[in-house]
């Protein structure tokens, strides 16, 4: 039951990406696609949060970091489709400190000046570490510590970005980008089922050859 | 670029070490007790029933039975303070989240006996334009609706407090600013329609006592908590809430058997949630405080068999709030009525039960949350009160 909330998201999600190379224009299935090789990193601020609520949250700070690349399957001039594959993790002493790694998938739109829009959905995994120290109870009922290893689970992730591309118009292979991204873990208080995750993020991401 | 990134990369890093500590606690003072029923002819028969539940799950516990027929007893298990090995004897207090729905409801009948509200009174009335402004339509409810729990107000702990709350517990919220959660929210039925238990109901009254009497504290404590001489029980006096003898308290997030202190989080929540939550008492004050409400004279007799003759129905069917009525939750089992009220909170968790049949009674009082874990819930209300009805029967 815990799982099953994600599992359908899951499926929904690999039956969109199951055959990416059908989805492209019959004149280009047989050209490979080129990659990008990027590298993107942000610095991302928490918040536990429900979709779209405390976006702009910014006091307490739950700092963060997020490094990610891209595999492209599908580009044209101003659109593309890919998928992500990225790792971060953020501390937070008032809800829990917290690591992920997500694979989404993507679609990004460029405009004439350089600014991109991207939104995409897909899962991960999320690790939830705990507040405070940890105790188990022992069989004498006695308690000892017990180590902060936290506690993994299953998630579902959407984001969107909005970012400018320096390589449109000033020749500079930089991307400059601000991200709203919600993941949700599938392990959390009985009472809520989930754990919501609201992250922040600003970032800039370099590509090792463009597309050009 | 390189350097950019150096210099970036350091920032964020530097960022990071902010949010990095652990909250600490503060340690327990933990009271000399002489409070010792060990040569209680059922003595084993009920602390084996603590010891097994304080094995399985509850932190620490302290319970009350009396017994009539029965000289009373009271006994504890566990650990008051995990991280100090400190165990749970029977002189700690606790904090008792809801039971002060109790109180705040006897507090406004006494007001009804003084002559100076009424059932049936609008509470507009009583509240300031600021609270009217806050929330619409309040002109239509009464204060027996607000005692019911049949306002349709909704509650507010929700999930946009839960958030607010989770991203920044050190801040203090006034009863306002709590009110403000329910602000837009639509009505969860027609007033007088149906129970629905809210907290917004007994913070609302605890503005209408203010408005009679100035301060509902102050007015508790000279109408309820000296009359009875609760001498242990501590509501936003002395040094509040940091009072000697109060155990540590702690939750299990992800039913996983890890068990967290979270005393500080526990203790703000405790501090700024009036008039529905709030009091540190003994469980022997709290006992009292119960069997007097129907066996002593803080009301009038036609207003107690109102307590009991008004209940409402619990839609939602929880086992220890099958009705309710005034500030007092009815569990209807084996043809017997038990009346009295659950604390519920994320570290703490309790209840006292009064049987109107048979005049027994029973105090829990843990330092264990199940506000947010149902697993807790079914263990502490479900399944210990049902080993402790067995147990003195």
């Amino acid at each position: 039951m815990k799982y099953t909330k994600t599992l359908i998201p899951i499926l929904i999600w690999l039956f969109a990406f199951s055959d990416p190379v059908s989805a492209q224009h019959p004149n280009e299935t047989l050209l490979p696609v080129k990659q990008d090789f990027s590298l993107a990193m942000s610095y991302n601020n928490h918040s536990w949060a429900f979709p779209l609520s405390s976006v702009f949250r910014m006091n307490p700070q739950y700092p963060g970091l997020t490094v990610g690349t891209e595999i492209n399957y599908r580009v044209r001039p101003r659109t593309k489709f890919f998928q992500t594959f990225e790792l971060g993790g953020f501390i937070n002493s008032a809800s829990g400190s917290g690591t992920y790694f997500n694979s989404d998938v993507a679609f990004r739109y460029t405009g004439k000046r350089g600014i991109l829009l991207d939104i995409g959905t897909g899962f991960g995994s999320f690790k939830s570490y705990f507040i405070n120290d940890t105790f188990k109870i022992q069989s004498d009922g006695s308690y000892l510590k017990s180590d902060d290893t936290g506690v993994t689970a299953l998630s579902q992730n959407i984001f969107f970005s909005t970012g400018y591309d320096l390589s449109v118009k000033h020749d500079k292979n930089l991307v400059l980008f601000v991200r709203y991204q919600w993941i949700a873990s599938a392990a959390y208080w009985s009472r809520i089922m989930i754990r919501p995750n609201g992250l922040l993020h600003i970032g800039i991401r370099h590509s090792l050859r463009t597309n050009k | 670029m390189k350097n950019r990134i150096i210099t970036i990369t350091t920032l964020v890093l530097a960022l990071l070490c902010v949010s990095c500590n652990k909250e600490s606690y503060q340690a327990l003072n933990q009271p000399s007790c002489d409070l010792d029923f060990t040569d209680h002819s059922n003595q084993q028969k009920y602390q084996d029933v603590l010891d097994q539940y304080s094995q399985n799950g509850i932190v620490g516990l302290t319970v009350i039975i009396g017994k009539e027929g029965e000289e009373e007893w009271m006994g504890s298990s566990g650990y008051a303070s995990i991280e100090e090995n400190i165990k749970m004897n029977n002189c700690n207090i606790h904090q008792t989240a809801s039971l002060v729905k109790s109180f705040v409801g006897i507090s406004t009948l006494q007001l009804i006996d003084e002559g100076l509200l009424e059932l049936n009174s609008n509470i507009d009335q009583y509240l300031s334009s600021e609270i009217l402004d806050l929330i619409p339509d309040l002109d239509n409810l009464t204060i027996e609706q607000l005692l019911n729990h049949t306002s349709g107000l909704e509650d507010i702990f929700g999930l946009n407090f839960i958030a607010d709350f989770m991203n920044n517990p050190e801040y203090s919220y006034t009863r306002k600013e709590l009110l403000a959660y329910v602000k837009n929210a639509k009505r969860v039925n027609e007033p007088g329609e149906s129970h629905y238990y809210s907290d917004t109901n007994y913070i609302l009254l605890s503005f209408v006592i203010d408005s009679i009497k100035g301060d509902f504290i102050t007015y508790m404590r000279e109408n309820i908590f000296d009359p009875l001489n609760l001498s242990n029980t501590y509501y936003h006096n002395d040094s509040y809430p940091n009072i000697d003898g109060l155990p540590q308290s702690y939750w299990e997030q992800y039913d996983d058997g890890n068990i967290e202190n979270i005393s500080q989080l526990q203790k703000r929540v405790t501090n700024f949630i009036k008039g529905s939550d709030g009091i540190i008492s003994s469980p022997q004050d709290m006992v009292t405080f119960y069997k007097s409400v129907f066996e002593g004279s803080l009301i009038s007799e036609s207003l107690k068999e109102g307590i009991i003759n008004n209940q409402v129905d619990e839609p939602i069917n929880f086992k220890m709030n099958t009705g309710y009525g005034y500030g007092f939750m009815t569990i209807n089992e084996n043809g017997q009525t038990w009346i009295g009220h659950v604390g519920s909170q994320l570290g703490t968790s309790c209840y006292v039960f009064y049987n109107l049949d048979t005049k027994d009674c029973i105090g829990v009082f843990t330092n264990t949350g199940t506000f947010l874990f149902e697993e807790k819930q079914q263990l502490i209300y479900g399944e210990l009160w049902d080993a402790l009805t067995i147990a003195i029967q």
